[in-house]
């Protein structure tokens, strides 16, 4: 308020004073600034309104499919049978070879609300058209600055899970048009409820982002035949982003502790009852304004039947002006999980085989920026090495991510490939 | 002939009106003497920061100005492309937002010269008695 009285009062100096100082001054000029005075000053209610909340939003459409087009095997007799016989082979659960206009298409509505000088209010609603577009609050919290460095946030926030894990569903701010899976699909949530708190802070020239949070989850799953809800307890972590001219690192670390019943599907003896789970990443990114180049690893380490996992990639893209073609080379793997297998669980053996993956690939794209916030992607990711026959345990998946049983029988043909075309938009 | 002088004056003037040098400026009462490129690259991708000790808050010209665009790829070295990205990451994660927009070269003029808390950047030959220039690009 004062900053516009102060603006109001020196346009309207200016005005007057500019008729005898400045002879360059037309009457058009000094026409048009009167204009918008008086504009300010009858609007002066409405702005500042709009002064204290802003409206930013995000959206995605897109169209996937892949190029398998076989059906899954009828597996063994009695439990080796797939209850997915006869389907296709669903890449990340979803992904056929039809055409898909909704996995990847998603909208975004984000308000920020300034309640006073320190305080702000934030929610973020995210629709996706795999959900049928069923509204869902990914970031809800109220924004406290304890000084103007330290943040306190409380409510609903996206998990850090990897480095672009807070922004996973806006295209936009990221050259592919869906992330790596063999990072991005580690972690099966994306948002707790709880709090984090942000100290900014620079050593030289380096800026950085120390962030510490504490939370819960519970997480409803239909992977099984039955729903599973997980729940996430004293979920904490810590994560320090740095940003020093072009390069920027990541670091994170997060524990909690599973729980969940599966007792609903005769499955007690696998349900999970505060087991340990940790997270780690680390990331790097550099970014000249042409040549860009990331590389990121994390991993998931459960001290239960779902398996640790680690995935990674490499990536590098060039812009020649609106256009960038871009490589990305990714490789995930489900490593030691001999404790599972020696316990003599049958129940916890299998749903550690079913859950285990091995996959690399490589994925060609391009981006065109349209207009800066408007931009289309093509992109074709190829897998390969899918089998688990490096490790001990045989039965154990061998598609990779296109399927979770381990009776649906290998995928024929030698270069699966996983098609995207998407246009991003952020407003 | 007389497209030809148009053309000519075209040709005489354009690479003078596109490479006007641009000058980061404050108001004349700001306790701010200079500013590094560093600095001025953290203020406007924090949307403000701290320079000798004063908190400063950054003000853009605005979206598709030529000169914004000429700042942002001599300083930040990033198109009106990739600031866009950039901003998508910071406003969807509750990060940050960007810097202010003010309507025009004159509006920026009036902001800063009533605001001393306030940054920004002009063409060199915008520059009036009440501001003052802390860093000249190019």
């Amino acid at each position: 308020m004062r900053n516009r009285r102060y603006w109001l009062g020196a346009l309207a100096l200016t005005a007057s004073g500019a008729v005898c100082a400045d002879q360059a001054l037309t009457m058009e000029e000094l026409d048009r600034r009167l204009a918008s005075l008086e504009e300010s000053s009858a609007s002066s209610a409405a702005s500042s309104v709009s002064d204290r909340i802003s409206i930013n939003g995000f959206i995605t459409y897109g169209v996937t499919r892949h190029n398998v087009h076989q059906n899954q095997g009828p597996g063994g007799p009695g439990p080796l049978a797939n209850p997915s016989a006869g389907e296709p082979f669903f890449y990340r659960e979803r992904t056929t070879d039809d055409i898909s206009h909704r996995e990847l298409s998603r909208v975004g509505v984000q308000i920020n609300a300034e309640i006073n000088e320190r305080t702000k209010a934030v929610m973020q609603i995210l629709a996706r058209g795999r959900d049928n577009y069923d509204a869902e609050a990914q970031w809800a919290y109220i924004d406290y600055a304890i000084t103007p460095s330290l943040h306190w946030r409380g409510g609903r926030l996206m998990l850090p899970n990897s480095m672009h894990s807070q922004y996973l569903n806006v295209g936009y701010a990221y050259h592919w048009a869906a992330l790596p899976s063999e990072v991005y699909d580690i972690v099966p949530f994306d948002t707790m409820d709880g709090m984090d708190l942000t100290w900014s802070f620079r050593t030289g020239n380096i800026s950085h982002d120390l962030s510490a949070f504490y939370g819960s989850l519970d997480v409803p799953d239909n992977t099984l035949p039955f729903t599973v809800v997980y729940e996430g307890r004293n979920y904490t972590g810590i994560n320090l982003r740095s940003r020093w001219n072009d390069f920027s690192t990541w670091l994170s670390y997060s524990h909690s502790e599973l729980s969940a019943d599966l007792s609903a599907g005769g499955l007690a003896s696998a349900s999970l009852d505060g087991v340990p789970i940790h997270g780690n990443s680390v990331g790097v990114q550099y970014d000249n304004g042409s040549l860009v180049f990331m590389a990121e690893r994390s991993s998931l380490v459960p001290h239960a039947w779902f398996p640790e996992r680690w995935g990674g990639y490499v990536t590098s893209g060039y812009r020649f002006g609106k256009w960038m073609p871009h490589v990305t080379w990714g490789a995930t793997n489900s490593h030691d999980n001999s404790d599972v297998f020696s316990s003599g669980n049958p129940v916890n053996a299998s749903l550690t085989q079913a859950n285990m993956v091995r996959s690399k690939s490589w994925t060609l794209g391009l981006r065109y920026d349209i207009a800066p916030g408007v931009d289309v992607k093509l992109e074709a990711q190829q897998f390969y090495d899918m089998s688990n026959d490096k490790l001990l345990e045989t039965g154990s998946n061998v598609n990779g991510m296109f399927t979770t049983s381990t009776s649906a029988g290998a995928i024929e043909r030698d270069d699966p490939t996983v098609y995207r075309i998407t246009v991003d938009a952020v407003f | 002939m007389k497209k030809l002088q148009w053309l000519a004056s075209l040709i005489l003037f354009l690479p003078m009106v596109v490479m006007a040098d641009i000058v980061v400026v404050v108001d004349k009462d700001s306790p701010i003497t200079s500013i590094s490129q560093n600095q001025i690259r953290q203020v406007y991708l924090e949307g403000g920061g701290k320079v000798d000790g004063v908190y400063v808050k950054p003000l853009d010209l605005p979206e598709q100005d030529k000169l914004r665009d000429r700042f942002y790829q001599d300083t930040v070295g990033k198109t009106p492309a990739q600031m866009k990205s950039y901003w998508a990451r910071m406003i969807f994660t509750g990060r940050g937002v960007p810097p202010r927009s003010v309507s025009g070269v004159s509006a920026m003029k009036v902001m800063l010269e009533n605001n001393p808390e306030l940054i920004g950047y002009l063409p060199a030959n915008q520059v009036s008695g009440n501001l003052r220039v802390l860093h000249q690009i190019r």
